[in-house]
């Protein structure tokens, strides 16, 4: 008599466990589903312009920690920044990437206005719209008038995305090539020359290539040679009739590193420690408040936007907040 | 050899299957079912109809599936045939007489005709909207085991979850958008799920033996 009722209560057993792993699995399922939401909302709004400024750049300088650049004690890597261009401009200190703090994730979230976990190889376009989408769209302007000039090959997924809605849509002119960021900056210009684009995001990558080699005295001289590129290239905008008094400028960084003490310190990034969040931002442009410094907390999913509010497209999936602190 | 023709070879080797296990004492079955697979970042919602012939604790089935929904960006308009699967299970009776439990493995293959849609900007026209279409072939190879609930005479209830490894093809798309050319570098592939992986799946189904 004992056996049959082991064996009921085995049947029992498995029955419970079998419903319990299907249980796990539609939790499974439901929870992908929510996470990895699907290229579906993708409204966009498009508004007139109201602001002096009737184009953008963006300027993202990969890697630098805030401690050798904004936060030192003396800004001695950053000259341009701290004589030339920060009594023009407004700048804010608590400057976060809150989202995944590699090159490919970091740039989507600034690109994309939403954190999305991405490979940082560059073989997973972002499920939302870019602002060079966004702006194409609403403008009807041809794709040459946003464009992205990056060192990374592997950024050139910021071109296109997953939405249904825009994937193969809108893309803006791409230049991603292995280019030093001398180069960078010279095809930049040439793309302002050429182009006129309303819409340009620039990427060097120094800073962050010397870290990963361990090269302290590298990692340092190419913060200060992209300050100096940075500055090169606001030089050219604002001697320039189709740019001057009528462009916004951001820089920021994708991505922080590890402060000193924490794993290989200044080496590597990728976690959410202070230093991989805590980022560099500045804006510069006829709208916004100059000599400023601001604490006001942001984020990197807010620049689109921002960005929005500036070229007059609102998009539903971002995010983010207009950064409205930082205009006059 | 298209689509149809598989799905007619298919059907003709589960009849002849069917015709000699009928012979040695068989029983046939007919069953209707929806399961929900995962693969990776995707899901996909599937129904199949399968024809199955039991002798003994083993059943071998054949079966037509259809695509319901997929939250993947290839995702199809309605819901149509997507591919053919042939399955082996053993059944593990149990002491209660309208329980049983099986142990089962299937082979399925499946393809989807992926519409991407996008624009190009044209000078004299701004942004023109095009179309192409690309075929995906989907391999895949499941084991996994369920339950089935003994219900009245032949009808009867089976859940069950699978697990398996999968072999996805793309080819490059073909342009069908009338009279517009396609940018060359039009993006097809935005399955997330890659070339190979794993999947897992939960299923239910209803049917009835004869």
């Amino acid at each position: 008599m004992i056996f049959p009722n082991i064996l009921v209560f085995a049947i029992g057993w498995l029955i419970r466990s079998h419903l319990a792993l299907s249980f796990i699995f539609l939790m499974l399922l439901h929870t992908s589903c929510i996470v990895e939401s699907p290229t579906g909302v993708t409204d966009i709004e498009c508004e007139k312009m109201k602001y002096q400024a009737e184009n953008v750049v963006i300027i993202v300088i990969d890697g630098p920690r805030l401690s050798e650049t904004w936060e030192h004690p003396q800004k001695a890597h950053i000259p341009y920044l701290r004589d030339s261009l920060s009594p023009n401009a407004l700048i804010k200190t608590e400057f976060y990437n809150m989202g995944n703090t590699y090159t490919v994730p970091g740039h989507i979230s600034i690109t994309t206005g939403s954190y999305e976990f991405k490979e940082n190889d560059g073989t997973q376009y972002p499920e939302n719209p870019s602002l060079f989408q966004s702006m194409l769209s609403c403008s009807g302007m041809a794709s040459t008038n946003a464009y992205l000039v990056s060192a990374k090959g592997k950024l050139e997924v910021l071109g296109d995305c997953e939405s249904i809605a825009f994937r193969n849509s809108f893309r803006p002119g791409m230049y991603t090539r292995s280019l030093n960021d001398k180069e960078v900056l010279r095809k930049a210009i040439n793309v302002l020359e050429t182009h006129q684009p309303r819409l340009l995001m620039v990427h060097f990558q120094s800073p962050d290539i010397r870290a990963h080699a361990k090269d302290w005295e590298g990692y340092i001289k190419a913060i200060e040679e992209t300050d100096k590129l940075m500055f090169d290239l606001i030089r050219y905008l604002d001697a320039s009739v189709h740019y001057s008094d009528r462009t916004a400028v951001f820089m920021t960084n994708d991505h922080g590193r590890h402060l000193d003490g924490i794993k290989d310190g200044y080496v590597s990034h990728g976690d959410h420690c202070r230093g991989c969040t805590h980022i560099n931002f500045m804006a510069y442009g006829p709208d916004f408040r100059s000599n400023t410094i601001c604490d006001k907390s942001a984020e990197t999913i807010d620049i689109l936007p921002t960005v929005g509010e500036i070229l007059g497209f609102r998009s539903s999936w971002a995010s983010g907040r207009v950064m409205t602190e930082i205009f006059q | 050899m298209n689509k149809y023709t598989l799905i007619f070879l298919l059907v003709l080797m589960s009849t002849v299957m069917a015709t000699a296990q009928s012979d040695r004492g068989g029983s046939y079955s007919l069953s209707q079912d929806l399961e929900l697979v995962k693969l990776k970042s995707t899901f996909r919602l599937q129904s199949s109809l399968n024809f199955g012939i039991t002798r003994s604790r083993h059943s071998f089935n054949s079966r037509i599936i259809l695509n319901l929904k997929t939250n993947h960006p290839e995702s199809t308009p309605s819901p149509k045939i997507s591919g053919i699967g042939v399955g082996y299970s053993y059944s593990v009776p149990s002491s209660i007489h309208w329980l049983s439990f099986f142990g089962k493995s299937d082979l399925t293959y499946q393809f989807y005709d992926n519409i991407w849609t996008a624009n190009y900007f044209s000078e004299d026209d701004g942004y023109v909207s095009v179309a192409s279409s690309s075929l995906e072939h989907f391999l895949a190879l499941n084991v996994g085991y369920g339950f089935r609930v003994h219900l009245w005479k032949g009808l009867y209830v089976t859940h069950g979850i699978n697990g398996g490894k999968f072999i996805s093809l793309l080819d490059s798309g073909r342009n069908i958008t009338d009279g517009v050319l396609l940018n060359g570098d039009l993006e097809h592939d935005f399955r997330r799920y890659g070339d190979s992986g794993w999947l897992i799946s939960a299923f239910i189904s209803a049917g009835i033996r004869f």
